[in-house]
C-alpha cells in the first residue's frame, strides 16, 4: 500500500497523479451525492482546481487525495445547493413496509449485481436531501455534525432524514429480496 | 427498548452520547436478540453501499485540461503584480508570456516519441535555448512543475492511447487537438511563428494517430531518440529551476 501522504508543499504532479489515482473515486462520490452525471463531472472539475487555488492550505495532515476528495464532494454539495435541493422537505410517504430480511441468503455475483441495479432505482425514491444525508453519512462518512453545517440544517433534522433514508432503503431491500 | 433509530446512530457511532453507547453495549452483551437486530442491520447496511463508479475518458481529459489550465492561470495571475516588482523578476515575467508556446514545444516532442515523427528540430531547441541563455530567461519553479507536470501527464496519456477503444482515442486526441488549437494562438500572440506553425502541423499527426493501434517494435528507435530529445529538455528546464532557487 503506497502512502500517498505528502509535506504541505503540493506541487502540479502530485495534484495529476492525485487526479489519476482517485478521479473515479471523486467521480463516484460526487455521482452519489448529485445523481446527474454531468453535474459529477462539473463538481469533480469546480473541486478539483478549487483544490489547486487553496494549495497552501494543505496541511499534510491527510492524503492529498483524501484532501482533494473533500473540497470534491464540498463542490457537489454547493453545485447541489444552487439547485435549491438540500431543503428538508420533511417525511414522504413510505408506500408499504415489511420487516427486513437477512441479506446473506442466497446470495451469488448475479444477485449481487441486480441488486447494484435495484439500489440505484430504490436511490431514486429518496429526496435530494435524504439522498445528501446518507451518502455523507454512510458512504462519505461525516459526522452528523459536519454534515448539519454543510446542509445548513440543524442535527435533528439530518438525524430524521437518515432514518427516512435508511428505512426506505431497508424496504426496497426486503422487497426487492422477496421478488428474489 | 432501543428501537433502530438508535441502533443506527450506535452503528455508526456518532449523534448518542458516549454514556448511552457504553448502555447500548451492555445491553447487547446480554440480549442475543438484540444483537442479531444490530447484526441484520448491519448486513443491510453494508448491502446499502452503492457500486462504484467510473468517470467516463473524456470527463478525466477535462478534468485534466481544467487543471492545467487553472496552473497556466495561476502562473499568469502573477503577472499582473509586474509594476510592482523590482528589476529582477521582470526577465521572469517576460518568460510567463511564453510558457504556452514553450509548453506546447515541449508536448511535441512527447507526442512526437509515440507518433514516431521527428519534429523539426529548429522548432523546439532553437527557441528554448535561446531563452535559455539570453534575454534574462528565468522560469519560475511554479512554471517548471506546471511544465513537468503537463508533460508527464501528456506523455502518460498517449501512452494509454493504446488501451482505449476508438472512441476514447477520439475523445482524447479531440481535446489534445484542442489545446493545440489554443497553443497556436498563444505561439502566435508570443510572436513566435516558426512554433505556431509546427503545431498546426501537428493537428495532421494527430489524424493519423486515430486510426493507428499504436507504435510497433519498428518504431521503437525513433521512441528512444526522441525520448532521449525530451529528457535532455527536461533537465534544461528543472537545471533553470535550481538556478532559480538559489537566486532567491
Amino acid at each position: 500500500m503506497v502512502d500517498h501522504r505528502h509535506s504541505s508543499a503540493v506541487c502540479a504532479t502530485d495534484f495529476h497523479q492525485a487526479l489519476r489515482r482517485s478521479g473515479d473515486r471523486w467521480y463516484a462520490a460526487c455521482l452519489n451525492i448529485t445523481r446527474a452525471p454531468a453535474l459529477a463531472e462539473d463538481a469533480v472539475q469546480d473541486g478539483l482546481v478549487l483544490a489547486w487555488r487553496k494549495r497552501h492550505q494543505f496541511n499534510g495532515e491527510a492524503a492529498i487525495d483524501t484532501w482533494i476528495h473533500r473540497i470534491v464532494v464540498n463542490a457537489a454539495l454547493q453545485l447541489l445547493r444552487r439547485n435549491k435541493a438540500m431543503v428538508d422537505r420533511g417525511p414522504t410517504e413510505v408506500e408499504h413496509v415489511s420487516e427486513p430480511i437477512e441479506l446473506h441468503t442466497p446470495a451469488d455475483a448475479r444477485a449481487r449485481d441486480e441488486w447494484l441495479y435495484a439500489l440505484e432505482r430504490l436511490v431514486a425514491v429518496l429526496t435530494d436531501y435524504e439522498r445528501i444525508c446518507f451518502v455523507l453519512k454512510h458512504v462519505e462518512e461525516w459526522q452528523l455534525s459536519e454534515i448539519a453545517d454543510e446542509t445548513g440544517n440543524s442535527v435533528n433534522s439530518v438525524k430524521q432524514a437518515l432514518f427516512r433514508a435508511v428505512k426506505k432503503l431497508r424496504v426496497g431491500l426486503a422487497d426487492w429480496r422477496i421478488e428474489a | 427498548m432501543i428501537d433502530d433509530r438508535e441502533l443506527l446512530l450506535f452503528h455508526y457511532r456518532d449523534g448518542l452520547s458516549s454514556r448511552r453507547i457504553r448502555w447500548i453495549e451492555k445491553r447487547l452483551k446480554q440480549d442475543p436478540a438484540l444483537r442479531l437486530r444490530l447484526q441484520r442491520l448491519e448486513a443491510e447496511l453494508d448491502a446499502l453501499r452503492p457500486a462504484p463508479s467510473t468517470a467516463p475518458v473524456a470527463a478525466h481529459g477535462r478534468w485534466r485540461a481544467a487543471l492545467a489550465d487553472a496552473m497556466a492561470e495561476h502562473d499568469h495571475a502573477g503577472a499582473s503584480d509586474r509594476v510592482f516588482l523590482p528589476a529582477p523578476w521582470q526577465g521572469l515575467l517576460a518568460f510567463r508570456s511564453l510558457f504556452a508556446p514553450m509548453l506546447a514545444a515541449a508536448v511535441m516532442l512527447s507526442v512526437g516519441v509515440f507518433i514516431g515523427t521527428r519534429l523539426p528540430p529548429p522548432a523546439v531547441p532553437a527557441p528554448f535555448d535561446e531563452m535559455a541563455t539570453g534575454q534574462g530567461f528565468s522560469p519560475a519553479p511554479a512554471t517548471v512543475n506546471v511544465m513537468r507536470a503537463y508533460l508527464v501527464e501528456t506523455e502518460q496519456r498517449l501512452m494509454e492511447l493504446d488501451d482505449l477503444d476508438s472512441a476514447g482515442r477520439a475523445d482524447v486526441l479531440a481535446e489534445i487537438r484542442q489545446r493545440n488549437a489554443l497553443y497556436v494562438k498563444a505561439a502566435e500572440r508570443a510572436d513566435w511563428p516558426e512554433l505556431a506553425r509546427v503545431l498546426r502541423a501537428f493537428d495532421l499527426e494527430l489524424d493519423s494517430l486515430q486510426d493507428d493501434p499504436g507504435p510497433g517494435d519498428a518504431d521503437r528507435d525513433m521512441r528512444r531518440q526522441l525520448e532521449f530529445e525530451l529528457n535532455v529538455l527536461q533537465t534544461r528546464i528543472d537545471r533553470r529551476a535550481s538556478k532559480l532557487t538559489h537566486s532567491i
